[in-house]
């Protein structure tokens, strides 16, 4: 059984953008106040933080927008301020806040832009926005010539991103990408998202104001506070060790559960399971209130589970999809299926719902103990 | 790249067209200006049709033409002293006002604009005679003070067509790592143009009656029969140089308005 992290560590990610005690000052507002943030390559990371801590005009300093003044950021093994500016942006992929898309231009001519810029081939460009507007959920034959002043918010900025993708840059900015997106598009686009990082391994920075979409898309979490960073990690660890009260009240009451998300049922507890075609006999049924007995049909799908409770076996029939989890489901699934079963553990099964394996109450706990 | 650029834009100034009715209006726009134009033609190259014209109108009158000078040739004048000083403002307008909106010209862009809203105040007889102890007699005196009157107009619109470009676009643009050059061509001026075209169209206008009162330095135009018809009262002749300068001032409009929405 492994209880350890799911994602790979970060020390397998050196990194080739380095920000080296910056500060930025605004006439008499300091924004950012001698941070250091070294990006894993290949890997997400995410900025959260308070509105105006700080997090875009970090962003701004790693593509050069904005100056500092003080400290360097080093791209590979030179400071961008010895670099071409032009080349460096063109390495990275920018979705900004504001969206900006040209008002001038359509949805196609817009996403088109940099591929345009860079003197790719037309017949290349053309199915390239296809597929970058399908990817960000948006119908080419319905965008492709709309204008920006015709589209909504939350498509504007899906635009956004998938002219900051046009390019295919190893660097990607984004600057809350998905602000604007109604709740369900919004996961999916993070279930893309994940997707395509995991294909594609760029080296994201990612902003965002919503913790869950932080600790969901996070391989390295770093939170902010006027200016500096008060806590940069792997989510797992931040939620386990808030390093102060700040990060505490950030991540909300319902931290050990965000916690659980992290953890898939397959990665960490899959235990053996008890089961058979029959009711069971006493002694067919495991001793102790944390196991249980699984009855199965002809086919291998799970309809009741049996337990002891009290030294009586209590029954109950598996009725709904959320009596189970599948193996890639968070351990918070896991934890609700538990709840809404009534049973000390629940089956895990799979994609043609026969019985696979359990998660346990009991592993539960000592996940969110460890 | 150039079509990035010159690509009318369907925003902001420009109306917006009622979808479907494109092909009816373009159309309706091509015969308005063959009109405008058959009109023009007609009355500039004929002392026929100027001569009826007029004795219906003014029928005790008796001399319908000016004395030296064909309606033809003042018209010639009329039009290269108009198009001269519009074309010269529209280039000196353009430049400077980029000038001042890039970020090394920024300082002076409050004083462009100020000098704007002052010569404004000018009426254009007020800048000839002031334009004549100082610059001479003759076109070319004439040709510069309506090119220093006119430019105003386009210089302010272009310092806010160039103001309005929002601050997400040009940062969007910065972030993908657009050249100096490309931002200025791709990012900003498409969205500049219409205002920008708004200045061009109220200068020409402006010339073309600047340059009907130019005629008193010396500026060969349409102000020359105006002018003796005043004097020699006789408003036939005041009428006939002001149909040829409205017939321009409509063949103007119709030609700005057809390109400016795309037709
Ligand atoms: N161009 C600017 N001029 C002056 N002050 C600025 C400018 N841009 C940002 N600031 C200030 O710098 C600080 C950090 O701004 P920043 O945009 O990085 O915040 P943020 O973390 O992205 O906030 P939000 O979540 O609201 O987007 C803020 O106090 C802001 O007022
Ligand atoms: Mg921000």
């Amino acid at each position: 059984m492994t209880t350890g992290p799911v994602r790979p560590t970060l020390e397998e990610s050196p990194s080739f953008l380095k920000a080296e005690h910056i500060s930025v000052r605004y006439g008499e507002t300091v924004a950012l106040n001698d941070v250091t943030l070294h990006i894993p390559t290949n890997r997400v990371t995410v900025l959260i933080g308070p509105s105006g801590c700080g997090k875009s005009t970090t962003l701004r300093c790693i593509n050069a927008l904005v100056k500092t003044s003080s400290g360097h950021i080093d791209y590979g093994d030179a400071s961008i301020q010895a670099m071409s500016e032009t080349d460096l942006r063109r390495n990275m992929g920018y979705a900004i806040q504001s969206v900006g898309l040209m008002p001038h231009m359509t949805v196609e001519e817009n996403v088109d832009l940099v591929p345009r810029l860079l003197g790719w081939k037309r017949s290349e460009r053309t199915e390239r926005v296809s597929r970058l507007l399908k990817l960000v959920r948006l119908d080419p034959q319905v965008y492709r010539n709309k204008y920006p002043h015709e589209l909504s918010g939350g498509e504007a900025q899906r635009v956004g991103v998938a002219r900051a993708l046009g390019a295919d840059p190893p660097v990607l900015l984004m600057d809350e990408p998905f602000g604007a997106v109604d709740p369900l598009t919004r996961e999916q686009l993070q279930d893309e998202f994940i997707r395509i990082q995991r294909q594609l391994k760029k080296t994201v920075v990612f902003v965002t104001h919503d913790i869950d979409e932080a600790v969901r898309l996070a391989d390295y979490l770093v939170i902010m506070k006027d200016g500096m960073i008060v806590q940069a990690d792997t989510p797992e660890q931040i939620l386990a060790a808030p390093a102060n009260e700040f990060v505490e009240r950030f991540l909300g009451p319902d931290r050990s559960l965000k916690r659980l998300s992290l953890f898939t049922a397959d990665h960490c507890c899959l235990e053996q399971v008890v089961s058979g075609t029959g009711k069971p006999s006493e002694a067919q049924l495991p001793k102790g209130s944390n196991r249980c007995y699984w009855q199965v049909d002809a086919d291998g799908k799970p309809i009741m589970g049996f337990t002891w409770i009290h030294n009586r076996i209590i029954e109950r029939p598996i009725t709904s999809s959320t009596h189970t989890v599948q193996p890639y489901s968070s351990m918070k699934e896991c934890m609700s299926a538990i709840l809404s079963l009534g049973m000390p553990a629940t089956a895990v099964v799979d994609d043609d719902g026969r019985l696979y394996g359990e998660v346990r109450f009991e592993t539960i706990q000592t996940i969110s103990l460890s | 790249m150039g079509r990035y650029g010159l690509k009318p834009s369907r925003q902001s100034a420009f109306p917006e067209k009622p979808l479907g009715s494109t092909r009816r209006d373009s159309a309706r726009s091509w015969i308005v200006l063959v009109l405008i134009a058959t009109a023009l033609v007609l009355y500039i190259s004929s002392e026929q049709v100027q001569r009826t014209i007029l004795s219906l109108i003014f029928p005790s009158e008796t001399q319908f033409t000016h004395t030296r000078k064909t309606i033809l040739q003042m018209t010639t004048a009329h039009i290269s002293l108009t198009l001269g000083a519009t074309l010269l403002s529209a280039v000196v307008g353009i430049v400077v006002g980029i000038a001042v909106t890039r970020k090394a010209g920024k300082d002076f862009q409050q004083l462009v604009l100020r000098l704007n809203s002052f010569i404004q105040t000018f009426p254009p007889s007020a800048v000839i005679i002031l334009a004549f102890p100082v610059l001479g007699f003759g076109w070319k005196p004439a040709l510069l003070a309506l090119f220093l009157y006119s430019l105003f107009p386009i210089l302010g619109n272009t310092v806010v067509g160039f103001q309005s470009v929002s601050p997400a676009v040009i940062d969007s643009a910065k972030g993908m790592g657009m050249t100096w050059f490309q931002q200025l061509w791709i990012a900003e001026f498409p969205q500049a143009l219409p205002m920008i075209f708004t200045g061009i169209r109220h200068s020409y206008i402006l010339n073309l009656g600047t340059a009907a009162i130019a005629a008193v330095i010396g500026g060969e135009g349409l102000g020359t029969i105006i002018i003796s018809g005043l004097t020699l009262r006789n408003s036939a002749l005041v009428l006939s140089g002001t149909i040829v300068i409205s017939l321009l001032a409509f063949l103007g409009e119709q030609l700005f308005h057809m390109v400016s929405s795309g037709r």
